[in-house]
This record gives C-alpha cells, structure tokens and sequence, in this order.
C-alpha cells in the first residue's frame, strides 16, 4: 500500500490536453473514486498512476518518491482493465501466476500464494479453466485475483463493473469493497457511474474535460457542488437566474441568505427532488405544464406565474398537466454560485 | 462464383498429374507403380541424398525465414506501425517472381557477381576464385538466399496482421504486472502468435520442399533436390528411368499432401481461436 500524489500532472496529445495540472492526494489504504463523462481523461490519468504513460508535465509520488520516471513494471500500481485482459491461453492459475513468474518467485511460493488468492476470491476450483470458459463475474474475480497477488502498492480499478449485468455488479462491488479492505489497499477507481462511485468510494474526485473539479464525499459533493459543472454532472437540477443582494439571493423562488459578494450574475442550483410541489399555498404559484412518470418518481414541468419553469422530483402525490400548484424549496438545498 | 463445373476444375491439375503419372507408364509398357518400385527407389543412395538435401534446405529456409520473419513482425509492431514504406517494402519482394529473384541472387552472390567485382574493386580480393562460393554451392547457401529473400518479408507480413489483431492491452497487462518486454513478447505475443507461424511454417515448408526453378538454376552439381531429381530422370531417354521419377513424384505428392493436411487442421485451429471473442487469432 501506499499513499499516492499527483502534482500538477498534466498530459497533452497531439497539442490537445487531456489532463490540466492535477493535484490530488490518495491516503494509505483510502479507495478513491475518479468520476468523469467519456473522454474526460480518467483512464489516461490511471495509466499514468501506472506508469504506462508519462505525464507531459508534473508529478506522480508513491509515499513521498517521486516515481513519474519508473518504468510500470518496476511500479506495482496494478490496474484492472475493463475487459479483464486476462490472456486467452493461459489458465486460471497461469494467469493469477503471470506477475509472480515475473518476479521470478519460487514454483512453490508462486503454488502457495495462486491458492490462497483463488480462495480469496472464492473460486478455489476454477484454477484449471480458460478464460472463455469463466464467466463474466468469474472473469472479473480473477482479474482482481491476478493483481491482488501481487500485493500491490495501488490497485487501479478501469471502470472494471461496466460490462457486468446490473444484479452481477451490485454483487461484485460489495465483493470489492470488501477484499480492498480486508487487504487494506490503496485503491483508484475510475468509473463514469455516479451510483459506483457513491456507492464505493471514501472520496470522489469529480474529473471533467481534464480537470478535477472536485474531490470529496459523495454526500458533500451531491449536496454543495464546487461549481454548475460538477452539480449539472452529478445529478439533474434546476438553475435559476437572479442577484446577490446584502447577503441574499434574490431569484424566481424568493430570497435565500448566501454568504457571497453582491453580484448582478448569480445563479442558484437546485435539485429536482429539493423543489417541493403542493396543492396550494402561500409560496410561489404555478400550473404544471409537463409530466413524465419515472418509475420511483414522476418528473413535473411547472411554469411559474413569473414565466420560469421548472422541473421537480415527486413521489407522493400526483398532478396532471394544467393543476395549479405551488412551489417551495429549503434555505439549505439552495447552492449559489456567482456567474 | 460457384458453378457447377468449378469443383471438377480446381481437381484437375491432380487428375492431370495422376494420368501422367500413372496413365502415361501405362501407356510405355510398364505395369503400374508397386511397392517394389518404391522400395527400389528408397534404397537408391541418390534418392536418399536428394531426399536428406531436400529436406535440410527447406528446413533451414523455414527456421531462418520463420524465425526472421517473426521478429520483423514484432519489430513492425513496436517501431514501424502505421509506416507505408515499411510494408510497401515488404511488399515487393513477395509479388518478385522466384525466377527474378534467383537472376538478382546470382548476378549478386556469383563469383563474377557484382558484390565479387566490388570486392576486387575494394582490393579484398584479386581473383574470383577467391570469393567465397555462394551460388552452385554444395551448402546450399545461393539457393536458401532465394527461399529468404521471399519467405521472410511473407512471414513478417503475416504474422504482423496477426499481431494487429491481437489486443495491444495482452502487452500492456503484461508489463503491468511487471514483465520485461521480452517476457512480454515469449510468454503473451508469441504464444499467442503460434497458429499463425504453425501455418507460415507449413507454407513456407512446402514450398522450399516442392521448389524446382530455384534448385535447378542455382544448386550444386554435387546433389539434386528431389524436384530436380524427378525432372532429370523424366527427361532422361531410357525408359526405366521415368519409373523413378514418377515414384519421387509420388513420394513428393504424398509429403506434400500431408503438409496440406496439417495446415487444414491448423486453419481450424485458428478458426477456433477467433471464435473465442477473447482477443485470440
């Protein structure tokens, strides 16, 4: 295990920039989250942890060392492809051995520790089979299987659920969670799935177009988004338009006390399932003008009588299209943000 | 397109080589092959130096050609992917006709040849003689450059499509897990890479073993390969003769038949390997 830094990584192809000047600290033992769209950079920064590209520009430190020149054979940051990658020729055993054989490690140590491992991952009979004869969640247990034996100092997990069936992945994230503390790793996930990475990780780190936006809980980074891109990224909302005035946001929804500068450009974020619909009352008035039914909730389209529309999140009571409703939402749910 | 006539057309170089074969002795008197023919044959020592020198020029041809070609691949693969030239250089020399390429190796490695003449012009050497024998040689030397020149840009061809097509992520998992490059290239790419050279091997076997324009225009006084060996006695005016060669005919028919067999199996072992959708050729 070890903890892992990145000083201003930066990483440019062909003049395009993929990463922009990261920083990020992993502590020992800690599972972090990187969190991004396709294309966001995710799987290059994980190769670059890994030592399979080098960054155009800054640092990557494994306790303190700097290791950006290491080759990734001599690193021990082991990723977990999306894909497996385990070799189609080799059997369980040879593929959960191939790092060992590397290190030149005893026939015997190499039998002993294969053994353990396949306990581990609680396929102590497969040992034998081919890749092709595994399936997908088999597969995956011995992917982690091949890069757990190793002892890593960081497991760099490659959105490594995403080609699972949605029972099969549920099941093999609670496995993961589970070995990764049992084994106290360092452990890198990257994953464009919200509910994953929530679901998983100690932090997240929000990483968009190349930049890590933010990097917190999944409670703090769903409640108080750092920016619009990182709250529109993370869950649906709506923004509303208005000014900061004396120390409160002056919107289509009323006032809210922010701890902001005055500014003619503000913008609040709300979320759908934070705009609270009634029959009536005394709060801001409107009709309902759309309506989607969404399983768990139902999304409503409500035009205010000031001409804003919104979209709200409800599971309770039902509105068709044309009811007159009233709106409200919490002081505490209301995010402001300047511009 | 397929007709009807079409399966009878591919088999009719083979009715045609069975009728000259076996037809045409007919036709001069003789009785028909028999074991005793063969036996005949087998224990004649020329027919067994022609069968070892055969043997041992195709073999050498397919190991250095396999072997060469495999790692040009991999050097394809690592340095030159993407680069035209590299394979449009690779290129020529598989559409260059044998008959050409035996004219270029002779005017090249002949003691009068041009790297000879260079030599002299050099002040290595003072007379031909003195350049080392490389063509008409009992080693075999001018005839396996031939073989070479043409098999090893073949191979490096091949296996580069298949190496291609093998997940580049195979080599990036590998040295993940800590593999030196050359660990990575014996223990992932050419295992990997194995029913593609088991059918470069075959090929390229079987035609150095049927070859007759290279052997005859280049080869050594001293033996004759097999091809050479049959076509001599073919045209020899005693009658006998042909009997021989027909029964070396069959002996090269039945060798190469059985390559052609083992590349069948071979084609669907590779088939096999594709099908398994894990990255396999």
């Amino acid at each position: 295990m070890a903890r892992v830094t990145l000083l201003g990584v930066t990483m440019t192809f062909d003049a395009k920039q993929i990463l922009d000047r990261l920083d990020l600290d992993i502590k020992n033992g800690e599972l972090v989250a990187l969190l991004g769209p396709s294309g966001s950079g995710k799987t290059t920064l994980l190769k670059l942890i890994a030592g399979l590209l080098s960054p155009s520009a800054g640092q990557v430190l494994f306790d303190g060392v700097d290791v950006t020149t290491v080759p990734a054979r001599k690193r021990q940051a082991i990723i977990v492809f999306q894909d497996h990658c385990l070799f189609p020729h080799m059997t369980v055993r040879e593929n959960i051995a191939f790092g060992l054989r590397a290190r030149s490690e005893s026939r015997l140590a190499i039998d002993k520790k294969v053994s353990h491992i396949l306990q581990v991952v609680q396929l102590p009979e497969r040992g034998g089979s081919y890749p092709h004869e595994l399936s997908g969640g088999e597969k995956q247990r011995i992917a982690l299987a091949r890069a757990c034996v190793l002892e890593p100092r960081v497991l760099l997990l490659d959105e490594p659920f995403s080609n699972l069936d949605v029972n099969l992945r549920i099941s093999m994230r609670e496995f993961v969670v589970a070995l990764q503390r049992e084994l106290k790793l360092t452990c890198v996930l990257v994953t464009h799935d919200k509910e994953e990475a929530f679901a998983m990780a100690e932090r997240v780190a929000v990483l968009l177009d190349g930049r890590l936006e933010q990097v917190d809980t999944a409670e703090n980074l769903y409640a108080k988004p750092a920016n619009r891109k990182v709250a529109a990224f993370l869950g649906e909302c709506n923004f509303l338009p208005g000014k900061i005035l004396a120390g409160r946001f002056h919107c289509c929804l009323g006032a809210f006390p922010v701890d902001l500068p005055d500014s003619d450009h503000a913008t609040g974020m709300l979320r759908y399932e934070h705009l609270e619909v009634r029959r009536s009352g005394d709060e801001v008035r409107g009709r309902i003008v759309g309506r989607a039914f969404a399983g768990r909730h139902t999304t409503y389209r409500i035009e205010l009588d000031s001409g804003a529309v919104l979209t709200a999140a409800a599971c309770q009571e039902l509105y068709s299209v044309g009811d007159a409703v009233s709106v409200a939402c919490a002081e505490r749910d209301m995010n402001v943000y300047i511009g | 397109m397929h007709t009807p006539s079409k399966p009878y057309l591919l088999a009719a170089p083979l009715a045609i080589f069975l009728a000259l074969t076996f037809g045409v002795s007919l036709s001069i008197g003789v009785s028909g092959l028999t074991p005793e023919h063969f036996y005949a044959v087998f224990a004649n020592r020329d027919f067994t130096v022609s069968l070892v020198a055969t043997l041992s020029v195709a073999a050498i041809a397919t190991l250095i050609s396999n072997v060469g070609g495999a790692v040009l691949a991999f050097f394809m693969l690592k340095v030159a992917t993407g680069r035209a030239w590299v394979r449009h250089s690779l290129q020529l020399p598989i559409i260059m006709p044998h008959l050409v390429v035996t004219i270029i190796v002779f005017h090249f490695f002949a003691q009068t040849g041009i790297i000879a003449r260079l030599a002299w012009w050099a002040g290595l050497i003072e007379h031909p003689n003195q350049f080392p024998l490389l063509v008409f040689d009992r080693l075999a030397i001018g005839i396996i450059l031939v073989y070479l020149y043409k098999q090893i840009p073949f191979v490096a061809m091949v296996c580069f499509d298949s190496l291609k097509s093998i997940s580049h992520r195979f080599g990036e998992a590998g040295e993940n897990l800590g593999a030196t490059p050359w660990q990575v290239a014996m223990w992932i790419y050419l295992p990997l890479l194995r029913p593609t050279l088991l059918a470069t091997i075959l090929i390229t076997f079987a035609f150095a073993f049927g070859a007759f324009e290279v052997p005859f225009l280049l080869g050594t006084p001293a033996w004759r390969t097999l091809p050479v060996e049959a076509y001599v006695l073919y045209t020899n005016i005693d009658p006998g003769a042909r009997e021989r060669a027909m029964t070396i005919n069959v002996t090269i028919a039945a060798i190469s038949l059985g390559l052609a067999l083992i590349y069948s199996k071979t084609e669907r072992l590779i088939a096999h390997y594709r099908a398994d959708g894990e990255g396999r050729i």
